[in-house]
C-alpha cells in the first residue's frame, strides 16, 4: 500500500498522438495532473479539446505517445495486457451511454457480474450477492438483475454503469459526460448518488464534462483544457468566481442562464506551435501565434498558461 | 398582432396493446407572435418533441393526432379533412413553418455536398435556376456566418464540425423565410460556446425576419436566456403557460419549482449542496389517465383534492398554472432568486 498522502493518479507530461492523412493529430499534447483519494477533479473542455482521450488514456484504453501515468503509485504507462490487470480493479470509467458497448441480450445481474468472472472473483453465489449489493447501493431494486437494458429508463442504465463500475472496489473512477445525457431531475438523483458513493468509498473522481455549471457543482479542483492542453487549473471556486484564462471565461459566459452574449468567435484554425486559444482570443498577440504558453502556478493553487494574464498577475 | 401560430385543444396518442391508445399530448393550447420565442421545456417523456412533429405534420402514420384549432400562418388545418392536411403542410412545410432538428447529421445527405443541399432547398420553394440558388446558397451560409463559405458550398456534412453542421440546417430552415420555425433542441449536441452562439444567430435572424420561433428544450439555462414565453409540460400537458419574466420570478406549478431547484447552483460555498431530488418518475405512456393531477404523486405541496380531479388552469401574472395551489406559490419569491 502506499502512503496516503501519495496521490491516487498522477499524470506526467502525457502525450496522445494519432497518425491521420492530414499529418499528426495531438489530442493530449503534454498534460500533468494528480487527483487524490477522494478527491473530484473536473476536467471540461469543448468537443475535440482532447479530454476523452486524456481519460481513455490514463485507463491505458488508448496507447500514450509520451509521458507517464502512475496509478496509487505504480507506473502503468508501458505494463503489457496481463500486468495492466491488477491496476483495472484500481481505476474504471463510467461512460455517457454505458451499454453503447454492452451486450444488448445479457441480463444486468449478468452485466453486473461480468467483470468479477474475468477477474477470477468470487463462486457463483458470491456474486449474486455481490450483484445484490452493488444494485442496493446504486438505488436500483434488486429484481432489476433480472432485467434487459432496455427495459429500463436513461437514468437507471447510468445507475448500472456505475454499479458496474463500482463491482471490482475501484479507487478512481473517471466519468466521461456521464450526466450529459440525463434529464435535469434525473441528473440530479445521479450527480447526489455519485456524492453518497464518494463519501462513503472514499473514490476519488476524474469527472469529464462539457458542461461548467455540473462540474463547478461536483468539482474539488477543476482543469480546463484546450487544443490538447490545460490552459487553467485550480480550486473550484476560484475558477468559476475569477476565471483568469480568457478560454475559461468564454466557457463561464457561455453557460446557459448568464444571459451573456458572446463575442464573434475568430475564424480560422489552431496555429501549430502557438497558444490553442490564440485564433479565438480578443487579446492574442504575436507572441501567442508563435509561443505555446506553459501551464505555470499564478498562486492561490492556479496555474495558468497564457501569456498576457501570466505577465498582468505577475505585474 | 394576430399568432401566426395559434394551437388549441391538441392531442396526439399512440396506439398501445389491444386496441388501447396512448395519450401522449392531451388537451394542449399555444400561441406565438411574429418574431416571438415560445419555449416548450420538459424532460423526456413530456410530449414535447410530439408536439413539435405534430406542428408540421411529421407524426409517424401510426400516431393518432387531433387539435380544436391548428391555425400556422392564417390556415387552419383543424377544419381541414386529413387528406387536405396531407396537402397543406406539403406546401406549408419549408416555407411557412420549417423545423431543425438536434442532429444535423439527421437533415443533411451525406453523399450531397453543403451547397448542393442548401440550394436544393431554395429550389424546393421557388422556381430558380440551380446557378442561382447555388448563388443563394452562398448568401445564407455566410448569413449563418459559416467561415470559408466558397470552399464550404463544395465540402461534405462529415467535413464539418457539429457547430457548422447544425448552421448549414439552420441555413437550409431559413432558405424560404418561415413564418413560423420549429426548432427541438437545436444545439443540445452542440458545444456550450458553440451554443450559445448558435442561439445568438437563431436571435438575430429572428429579430430581421420576425419569424415565430418553438424552441423545444429541457436546458432551464436556454429557456431563462431566450423564451418571451415558456410552456412547461408534464406527462403530454401543459403545468404552466406563462411570460419568461413571471415564471422565472415566481414559478407557480411545483413541477416547474422542483425542475428550476434540481439544477446545480453555480458559486456554492462551505459543504456541497445535495441537489434537491424529484421523488419518482415520469409515468409511462400506459400509467396515465388516472384521476387527478398527473404530478400529484411526486409533488411535494399536494392536497388531498389534487388527487380527485385534474387541476383547471388559474389564470396569473403573465400565464396560467394548471395547479390548486397556483396563485399561492406566484405570490411567493422564487426559491432562487437569481436563476443561472
Amino acid at each position: 500500500m502506499p502512503p496516503l498522502a501519495e496521490p491516487i493518479l498522477e499524470v506526467r507530461d502525457l502525450a496522445v498522438h494519432f497518425a491521420t492523412p492530414h499529418g499528426t493529430l495531438r489530442a493530449v499534447d503534454g498534460v500533468s495532473l494528480s487527483l487524490r483519494r477522494g478527491e473530484t477533479l473536473g476536467l471540461v473542455g469543448e468537443s475535440g479539446c482532447g479530454k476523452s482521450t486524456l481519460g481513455r488514456a490514463i485507463l491505458r484504453l488508448v496507447e500514450p505517445t509520451a509521458g507517464s501515468i502512475r496509478l496509487a503509485g505504480t507506473d502503468v504507462t508501458g505494463l503489457g495486457r496481463a500486468a495492466l490487470r491488477p491496476l483495472r480493479r484500481i481505476a474504471q470509467m463510467v461512460f455517457q451511454d454505458p451499454f453503447a458497448s454492452l451486450d444488448p441480450r445479457w441480463t444486468i445481474g449478468r452485466l453486473l457480474a461480468e467483470p468479477l468472472v474475468i477477474h477470477g472473483i468470487g463462486d457463483r453465489a458470491g456474486r449474486a450477492a455481490r450483484v445484490r449489493d452493488l444494485l442496493d447501493r446504486v438505488g436500483l431494486p434488486a429484481d432489476a438483475a433480472a432485467r434487459y437494458p432496455h427495459e429500463l429508463s436513461g437514468g437507471q442504465r447510468q445507475r448500472v454503469g456505475i454499479a458496474r463500475a463500482l463491482a471490482l472496489d475501484p479507487r478512481l473512477i473517471v466519468l466521461d459526460e456521464a450526466v450529459s445525457a440525463l434529464d435535469v431531475s434525473v441528473q440530479a438523483q445521479v450527480l447526489n448518488l455519485l456524492d453518497d458513493l464518494q463519501a462513503s468509498l472514499g473514490l476519488a473522481y476524474l469527472f469529464i464534462s462539457h458542461d461548467l455549471a455540473v462540474v463547478d457543482h461536483v468539482a474539488d479542483r477543476i482543469a480546463v483544457m484546450l487544443g490538447g492542453r490545460l490552459v487553467e487549473t485550480g480550486p473550484r471556486a476560484r475558477i468559476t468566481a475569477r476565471p483568469l484564462h480568457p478560454y475559461t471565461q468564454d466557457l463561464l459566459d457561455a453557460v446557459p442562464g448568464r444571459r451573456a452574449r458572446l463575442r464573434d468567435d475568430g475564424e480560422g484554425e489552431a496555429v501549430p506551435g502557438g497558444c490553442p486559444f490564440a485564433h479565438r482570443c480578443p487579446q492574442a498577440s504575436a507572441r501567442c501565434r508563435a509561443e505555446v504558453p506553459m501551464l505555470r502556478p499564478v498562486g492561490g493553487e492556479v496555474s495558468l498558461a497564457c501569456h498576457h494574464v501570466a505577465l498582468a498577475a505577475a505585474a | 398582432m394576430d399568432p401566426v401560430l395559434d394551437v388549441d385543444g391538441l392531442f396526439v396518442s399512440f396506439p398501445g396493446h389491444g386496441r388501447t391508445l396512448l395519450p401522449a399530448v392531451e388537451d394542449l393550447g399555444f400561441a406565438v407572435r411574429p418574431g416571438e420565442t415560445l419555449a416548450i421545456v420538459g424532460e423526456s417523456g413530456c410530449g414535447k418533441s410530439a408536439t413539435a412533429l405534430a406542428l408540421l405534420g411529421l407524426l409517424p402514420r401510426h400516431a393518432v393526432a387531433s387539435a380544436r384549432r391548428l391555425r400556422i400562418a392564417g390556415t387552419d388545418l383543424a377544419e381541414a379533412d386529413p387528406q387536405a392536411c396531407r396537402e397543406i403542410w406539403r406546401r406549408h412545410r419549408g416555407g411557412r413553418i420549417a423545423m431543425i432538428f438536434q442532429e444535423p447529421l439527421t437533415s443533411l445527405n451525406p453523399v450531397l455536398t453543403i451547397g448542393e443541399q442548401v440550394a436544393e432547398a431554395v429550389r424546393a420553394h421557388e422556381a430558380v435556376s440551380w446557378r442561382a440558388a447555388r448563388g443563394r446558397a452562398f448568401d445564407l451560409l455566410r448569413r449563418v456566418r459559416i467561415p470559408q463559405a466558397e470552399q464550404r458550398l463544395d465540402a461534405y456534412p462529415h467535413q464539418l464540425s457539429g457547430g457548422m453542421r447544425q448552421r448549414v440546417v439552420i441555413a437550409m430552415a431559413l432558405a424560404c423565410r418561415p413564418a413560423v420555425l420549429v426548432a427541438d433542441e437545436p444545439t443540445t449536441a452542440l458545444d456550450v460556446t458553440v451554443q450559445a452562439r448558435v442561439l445568438d444567430l437563431i436571435a438575430e435572424i429572428q429579430e430581421e425576419t420576425r419569424t415565430a420561433l418553438v424552441l423545444i428544450t429541457h436546458d432551464l439555462g436556454v429557456v431563462a436566456d431566450r423564451a418571451d414565453r415558456v410552456l412547461v409540460m408534464y406527462a403530454g400537458r401543459a403545468v404552466e403557460s406563462r411570460a419568461a419574466s413571471a415564471l422565472f420570478a415566481a414559478p407557480a406549478h411545483p413541477y416547474t419549482r422542483a425542475l428550476l431547484a434540481a439544477r446545480p447552483r453555480p458559486g456554492w460555498t462551505g459543504a456541497r449542496p445535495r441537489l434537491p431530488e424529484i421523488p419518482g418518475r415520469v409515468p409511462g405512456l400506459g400509467e396515465r389517465g388516472a384521476a387527478g393531477c398527473p404530478f400529484a404523486p411526486r409533488c411535494a405541496a399536494v392536497l388531498p383534492a389534487c388527487r380527485i380531479g385534474r387541476p383547471d388552469l388559474i389564470v396569473l401574472d403573465g400565464g396560467t398554472a394548471a395547479c390548486l395551489r397556483a396563485g399561492e406559490f406566484a405570490a411567493q419569491e422564487t426559491p432562487r432568486a437569481a436563476f443561472g
